[in-house]
């Protein structure tokens, strides 16, 4: 059973090479018996929508008791809410409503044959002023309007200057996820440290 | 110190209480706990006395035992040991002799003497005290009080602690042919 | 006795007296007898001291005091945990009578003398720290009318889902856990306390287990069992009043004062896919560095783990599900000692190994301390994956006892 699974691990690497040169940083002795194959938000996107959770799919089945998954905003806030829930290889952990702004995944979950898995990717946020979330930041990133004006939610596209404007917002922060991404994807090419 | 007999044996003791009230080290109250660069203290009362230590009788069913240990001879003065009588059975004292390329058991004529300030070791293969004929059973762990007499007459009790033995099976010198066993080992038996 | 008895080594002159002597058990030590009868020496000693330039083999631990030995005392190299079942009929008055013929051979072994009836009284004189230490299972109570006595966590524990146990290495009535720095003087206190014992009871299961050897390296280090941690580094240290508030049976009647409890697993280690985990994960799953012990979060083996520290990540630098983790106690009244050997019985045709720990946990009780910390383990931690509780037994270590007393006395006298 587990040489079979490790098997399939291995082709799953394989397979998902890739993918993995593009952004995913997993744990180095891990990545023989289960890895992060993908995710949602996939690393290093960006996201224009609101999320209510996130979804982290591994290449094995993991053990939901023994996961733990941190997600920290640009504010250095912890947005992850409750425990992890996890269904064979997915894991979903709740968010709470995430502005704009760059995003760490962390996660440390282990696979169905005990083998700990730890990682972590980015993302950014970059909403329509209408649909940034209750309160706005009091940092001077915020958008000029107070989302709690804005009645964008019944009406879409209606500002079309407002529509501009956060998408030059969105350009700036993915930029800047892209490059953080890449910082730490040369310093943890080897390994993620752990002290 | 909290020594006992059996309470079979407890019921037969009582004509020798006195003797037995003479009782030193025996099994079980091995007193030596004191740093090992002293030799072990001899008790104070064995001064200038006769004493016997580290007794022990082979565990037995029935039939035949043997007692074992050290008779000490604290006394300037050589000793004999001519009886010695226990509660469960008949004593004879033994010796073990070579007979026809065979070690045998006989009674010991005159019996033991234990010069002044040596001991004498019963042990099995050698001299020993011969239970002939038990009236009860000897379970391990009873304690039975034994009393030797001197020549010159005095007592001296001990109490000997039961063990469960296999070992040195000895023959008996009337019979040689016939190995004769100290009476049933109880290693093994079923209840206690 | 004290927390850490001194060892002391028997005199040479006694120890060569003893040794030549071989008297049907009976080792004479008074001196001026030994010269009497000095004929009856087979072998002059010879020019060469086989002693010289050692102590190991002669120092002896003490074995009366109000607490048993083998259990503060610094452990010793070897090991051999011996259960036995009570035959039938084996009532309290037959238990006096083992528990006092057991007493006077554990006096005797510990201190370098050879027992009654000894047929070997040669293997005695190397005590080598010999300490021989009594446990009573429930069993025990119940077959000697005193369950009234029996320390109320004294009882089978309760099932966990990580066990996978086999009667083979489970419960017992009697326990003795014989332990010396000489494996041959192990062996043989272990013959002669099973054939005192064969009239009463008959032997359930033998554990043999092992440390390192005296001498290669010093004492008071946490040694490294066979998974290669550095194992016992959390222990409460014997002669601190951690250890005291956490071992000792403090008050209470004189059946229970001066005692403790024994809890014993049999722990297979499932070697083979430890293996396959590399150095870093395995450092996750215990939360300590192989390499000095440290914690995750510190540099030494002895800092203080940081529960709370979180890595650049965000995640807790002392994983959730690491051992150390799960097995924390902050309070000394709640933490156990572990005083545990290595076994290594032959690996299978094909190199299977098959080893583990014989764990030995001392707590002065089990409900208050070692199941929380037994069950927080059960939960969620991962090094359940690579351990398997096989065997397990609870026991109470009586008191200890003075010269001329023996040990259970207060639970059956």
């Amino acid at each position: 059973m587990r040489r079979i699974g490790a098997r399939l691990a291995r082709l799953t690497v394989l397979a998902v090479t890739a993918v993995a040169a593009g952004g995913l940083f997993t744990t180095g002795p891990a990545a023989a018996h289960a890895r992060l194959v993908g995710s949602d938000p996939q690393a290093d996107s960006t996201v224009t929508t609101p999320l209510d959770e996130i979804t982290l799919t591994f290449s094995e089945l993991i053990r939901g008791a023994l996961s733990t998954v941190v997600v920290t905003g640009p504010d250095g806030v912890r947005h992850g809410t409750g425990e992890p829930r996890v269904v064979d290889r997915r894991l979903h952990l709740p968010v709470d409503p995430m502005r704009s702004g760059s995003y760490r995944v962390a996660y440390r979950v282990v696979s169905a044959d005990g083998h700990p898995i730890e990682g972590q990717f980015r993302f950014a946020v970059a909403l329509p002023p209408a649909l940034e979330p209750h309160p706005v930041s009091t940092t001077g990133a915020a958008p000029p309007d107070g989302p709690e004006t804005s009645p964008v939610a019944s009406a879409p596209g209606g500002d079309s200057s407002g529509v501009g404007v956060w998408w030059v917002g969105a350009v700036v922060v993915a930029g800047a996820a892209l490059v953080t991404a890449g910082i730490i994807a040369v310093r943890r090419a080897r390994r993620t440290p752990r002290r | 110190m909290r020594r006992s007999v059996s309470p079979r044996a407890r019921g037969r003791l009582g004509a020798l209480a006195a003797t037995v009230a003479t009782v030193l080290a025996v099994a079980g109250c091995d007193t030596a706990g004191g740093p090992g660069a002293t030799p072990r203290p001899v008790p104070s009362t064995s001064a200038d006395t006769v004493t016997v230590r580290d007794a022990w009788v082979k565990a037995a069913d029935g039939g035949m035992t043997a007692a074992f240990g050290i008779i000490v001879n604290d006394t300037d003065t050589d000793v004999t040991v001519v009886d010695v009588r226990t509660t469960v059975s008949p004593v004879e004292l033994h010796e073990m002799v070579m007979k026809d390329g065979a070690m045998v058991m006989q009674p010991k004529a005159g019996g033991i003497t234990i010069r002044a300030g040596t001991r004498h070791v019963l042990e099995p293969g050698g001299d020993h005290l011969m239970l002939t004929d038990l009236s009860q059973p000897v379970r391990a762990g009873d304690e039975l009080a034994f009393t030797l007499t001197l020549a010159d007459g005095r007592s001296v009790g001990f109490t000997a602690v039961a063990k469960p033995f296999t070992g040195a099976q000895e023959s008996y010198d009337p019979d040689p042919g016939m190995p004769m066993s100290h009476g049933q080992a109880t290693a093994g038996s079923p209840a206690p | 006795m004290t927390d850490r008895p001194q060892t002391r080594p028997l005199s040479r002159r006694r120890l060569l007296a003893g040794g030549a002597l071989g008297v049907g058990g009976a080792v004479v030590t008074a001196a001026g007898v030994t010269a009497a009868i000095a004929g009856r020496q087979t072998a002059a000693p010879s020019t060469a001291d086989p002693l010289a330039g050692t102590t190991i083999g002669t120092d002896v631990e003490p074995f009366h005091g109000p607490r048993q030995a083998g259990v503060a005392t610094e452990p010793q190299a070897h090991a051999a945990f011996v259960a036995f079942t009570l035959r039938p009929g084996t009532d309290r008055a037959a238990l006096v009578r083992l528990m006092r013929l057991l007493t006077d051979d554990a006096a005797r072994l510990t201190q370098g003398r050879a027992p009654l009836a000894d047929t070997e009284p040669e293997l005695a004189v190397l005590p080598a720290r010999l300490t021989i230490t009594f446990g009573f299972g429930p069993g025990l109570y119940a077959a000697a009318g005193r369950d009234d006595r029996r320390p109320p966590s004294v009882a089978e524990l309760p099932p966990f889902d990580i066990d996978r146990l086999e009667p083979a290495w489970s419960g017992g009535d009697l326990l003795l856990q014989i332990c010396a720095d000489d494996p041959l003087t192990v062996t043989h206190a272990q013959r002669i306390l099973i054939k005192d014992s064969r009239p009463f009871a008959t032997v359930r299961w033998v554990q043999r287990g092992f440390r390192r050897s005296r001498g290669a390296q010093a004492s008071g280090h946490t040694q490294r069992n066979i998974m290669g941690q550095l194992d016992g580094t959390a222990n409460p240290r014997p002669g601190t009043s951690a250890f005291e508030r956490s071992v000792w049976i403090n008050d209470g009647p004189d059946w229970l004062r001066n005692g403790t409890t024994l809890v014993l697993r049999r722990i297979r280690v499932e070697l083979e896919t430890w293996d396959m985990l590399g150095r870093a994960d395995k450092e996750l799953v215990i939360g300590r560095r192989l390499d000095t012990g440290a914690p995750l979060t510190g540099q030494h083996e002895h800092d203080e783990p940081d529960f709370s520290a979180l890595n650049e990540a965000g995640l807790p630098v002392m994983p959730d599900f690491a051992h150390v983790t799960r097995a924390r106690v902050t309070d000394d009244r709640l933490r156990i000692f572990r005083r545990s050997y290595n076994y290594d019985e032959p690996p299978d045709a094909d190199g299977r190994a098959d080893c583990g720990l014989i764990f030995a946990a001392y707590q002065a009780d089990v409900d208050r301390q070692f199941l929380p910390i037994q069950r927080r383990l059960a939960e969620r931690d991962l090094l359940n994956e690579w351990t398997t509780p096989i065997g397990s037994a609870v026991f109470a270590i009586p008191p200890g006892c003075e010269p001329g007393g023996w040990i259970g006395e207060p639970v059956l006298g």
